[in-house]
């Protein structure tokens, strides 16, 4: 199992589009996606349960991961969020 | 006349009968399931619900080639397949041994609770699209509910539709049958149906409270959505006022959607290229959808002072960003170009917050215009420069990047930046093995003092293109500082000391196939159009916001013609 934490740098936060790129990403692996803010946890693979955290920018999400693919989907979320879900700055 | 306001969402200006949209009221009945296989069926019917949903979402989707309305309803098909929907309604359903319909108002509300919760004004805007989500959900459970597509009229020409809350795909259907505006009850600024009424060009008013009891069946309504108003039953006098509106706002409309399409040519046939000027990554969506074939000047600097205390001393952010807005303009079959321009502080330009602990020289001058500015300060202090052509270098490989070096005035001063780029292409080539060449981007001088228009000459062969920076290219020509207001209206391009260093620039570059543009506000002002276009000029590069308006200009114009009046310009006067 992996735990990693990573701030929202995009000027939306976890917005609609960002959330959809994020479920998107988590879901092409098979590893659990737990991610947690604010006292709450949900599941990664779900864009309801993204969109409902509404964590804003400079939020700093924490993830877990926990499965074989664990180490791929880590690598794959952080190049995500890091690169602004591909937004301009 | 009755006035009614709302939220203003978008301009846009319409009259026309009103429609009133009654949404199908939800009847949610409550019922208590007697056995597990109920349970089983009624979890069933929430997946075939679902499933009849999605499919419904996917043929709104294909009806609209609007790239907007395709993003939002596949962002709802998303949540309406989310997995955690149908695991927690499923649950519900058996927890509580009740009906689909009674599970999901109550994960809808909780769902909703969580949203609430949010400070973000844009992110608790969701809230309307898992409303919306949800709805879907319910008009597939409820038998009787009847499609949308069936109660609402075929033709919708000349008819304003007013509905309580519209969802994004009901929005798309109504557009789509041809409604000249939208009036609805609830809904915030930030929702995707209030982002896609934008998209489309709905005129729209948002969150008028009762406005399907206050407005009757088909009787008059003006819409102006600039300022969010609404006049019902207007009298004659108001209507023509409107009318004049409507008929000017769809003129214009339609003019500038048919202008950012086509090329831009002059009437002779002279094909020109039109580039915009940036400060922001945000900018670039606007100079596409005004046309643009490019960014012709990125201003870093305000990039820096704008966007993130200490970008100026961080590679990785910087080359995140060139690069991000690299790949915004990568077409199908070419990349069009980016055109970056080094840090230009010094003068006018405040230094952008940097970590280093520096004693400016400049601070201090008594001429900051012939002071330590632009490249000279670059070459001064070479480790900012040096990170900015890294982050460039590495960027090159998502796109087309041109890398423009402001205040140019020296031979040297090229010679030591392709040096310095030299130098770090290497160093990025053993830290990275990876192969980042020079030769995959292209250099080139801003043209911005008289000594470097008049020893172009010079210059030319180190460089793979030129912009001309008209506002200092003007201002050191004339020694006049259009700022200062007594003697501002001697700042005239028109002079002819600046008309002949321009036309010389331009053929002196043309000759030798080195591409040239000008960038200051000359080009961006529709007055001093033909005069560049007659100098010879080809590539224009404007404001985002100024694109159409020089476009039209340069469309109108005859080359031929223009080229006669500056060569008329140009000859001496011979009375005394």
């Amino acid at each position: 199992m992996i735990h990693q934490d990573i701030e929202l740098c995009n000027r939306l936060g976890l917005h609609a589009r960002a959330a959809g790129k994020l479920v998107n990403t988590a879901g092409r692996y098979a590893c659990e996606c737990w991610i947690s803010w604010n006292n709450r946890r949900i599941n990664g693979k779900s864009i309801m349960g993204l969109l409902t955290l509404a964590a804003p920018c400079g939020a700093t999400l924490s993830i877990e991961l926990d499965g074989a693919d664990e180490q791929e989907a880590c690598a794959a979320i952080t190049e995500l969020i890091n690169n602004r879900f591909g937004e301009p700055e | 006349m009755l006035s009614l306001t709302g939220t203003a969402i978008a301009d846009g200006v319409t009259i026309g009968k009103v429609h009133r949209l009654i949404q199908d009221e939800l009847s949610v009945p409550h019922m208590t399931l007697t056995s597990e296989t109920a349970q089983k069926q009624e979890i069933q019917r929430l997946e075939n619900a679902r499933q009849a949903a999605a499919q419904q979402l996917d043929q709104h989707r294909q009806r609209s080639d609007n790239p907007a309305a395709h993003e939002v309803l596949a962002m709802h098909r998303q949540m309406l397949l989310d997995p955690d929907l149908l695991a927690s309604t499923s649950a519900v359903i058996q927890r509580e041994n009740c009906n689909a319909e009674w599970a999901l108002v109550q994960v809808q509300t909780h769902l909703l609770e969580q949203l609430n919760a949010a400070e973000d004004d844009y992110l608790r805007a969701r809230s309307d699209d898992i409303e919306h989500v949800i709805r879907l959900l319910h008009e597939q459970l409820q038998s009787s509910a009847t499609n949308l597509e069936d109660r609402l009229p075929t033709r919708l020409q000349d008819i304003i539709v007013v509905v309580a809350d519209p969802s994004p795909a009901e929005l798309v259907l109504i557009k789509q049958r041809g409604a000249s505006g939208m009036v609805t009850e609830r809904g915030s600024a930030y929702s995707h149906t209030a982002i896609l009424a934008r998209g489309l060009n709905l005129p729209t008013v948002l969150a008028v409270p009762e406005a399907l009891a206050m407005l009757q069946e088909d009787e008059l309504l003006i819409l102006d959505g600039h300022h969010g108003a609404l006049f019902a039953e207007p009298d004659e006098a108001m209507q023509r006022h409107y009318q004049q509106k409507t008929a000017a706002y769809q003129s214009h409309l339609e003019n500038q959607q048919a202008l950012a399409k086509t090329t831009c040519i002059t009437r002779d046939g002279v094909k020109i290229r039109l580039l915009a000027n940036i400060e922001q990554a945000a900018d670039i969506e606007l100079a596409l959808e005004a046309g643009a074939d490019g960014i012709g000047l990125l201003r870093t600097e305000l990039l820096f002072l704008q966007h993130h205390a200490g970008l100026m001393d961080d590679e990785q952010q910087q080359y995140e960003c060139y690069a991000s807005m690299a790949r915004a303009l990568r077409r199908q079959d070419k990349a069009l170009p980016l055109t970056v321009r080094t840090l230009d502080v010094g003068s006018d330009k405040p230094l952008p917050q940097t970590e280093a602990d520096i004693e400016w020289p400049f601070k201090d001058e008594p001429n900051p215009a012939l002071g330590l500015r632009g490249i000279r300060f670059s070459l001064r202090y070479p480790q900012w420069l040096k990170i900015q052509l890294r982050a460039l270098l590495r960027a090159s490989r998502h796109g087309r990047i041109r890398i423009l070096l402001p205040m140019i005035s020296m031979r040297e001063e090229l010679a030591n930046v392709r040096r310095l780029l030299h130098e770090c292409s290497m160093e990025l080539q053993l830290e990275t093995e990876t192969d980042l060449s020079i030769n995959d981007l292209e250099l080139g001088a801003m043209i911005e003092t008289p000594a470097a228009a008049l020893a172009i000459h010079d210059l030319l062969p180190l460089v793979d293109f030129i912009a001309i920076g008209s506002n200092d290219l003007v201002q050191y020509t004339l020694a006049i500082d259009r700022k200062n207001d007594n003697i501002a209206r001697w700042y005239q391009p028109r002079h002819p000391a600046v008309v002949n260093l321009l036309s010389s620039v331009i053929s002196t570059a043309q000759q030798q196939n080195i591409s040239v543009s000008v960038c200051g506000e000359l080009a961006s002002d529709p007055d001093y159009v033909p005069l560049l276009l007659g100098m010879g000029l080809r590539e224009f590069s404007v404001h985002p916001g100024r694109l159409l308006n020089i476009k039209q200009k340069l469309c109108s114009l005859n080359a031929v013609t223009c080229t006669d009046e500056v060569k008329a310009l140009l000859q001496p006067t011979v009375q005394r």
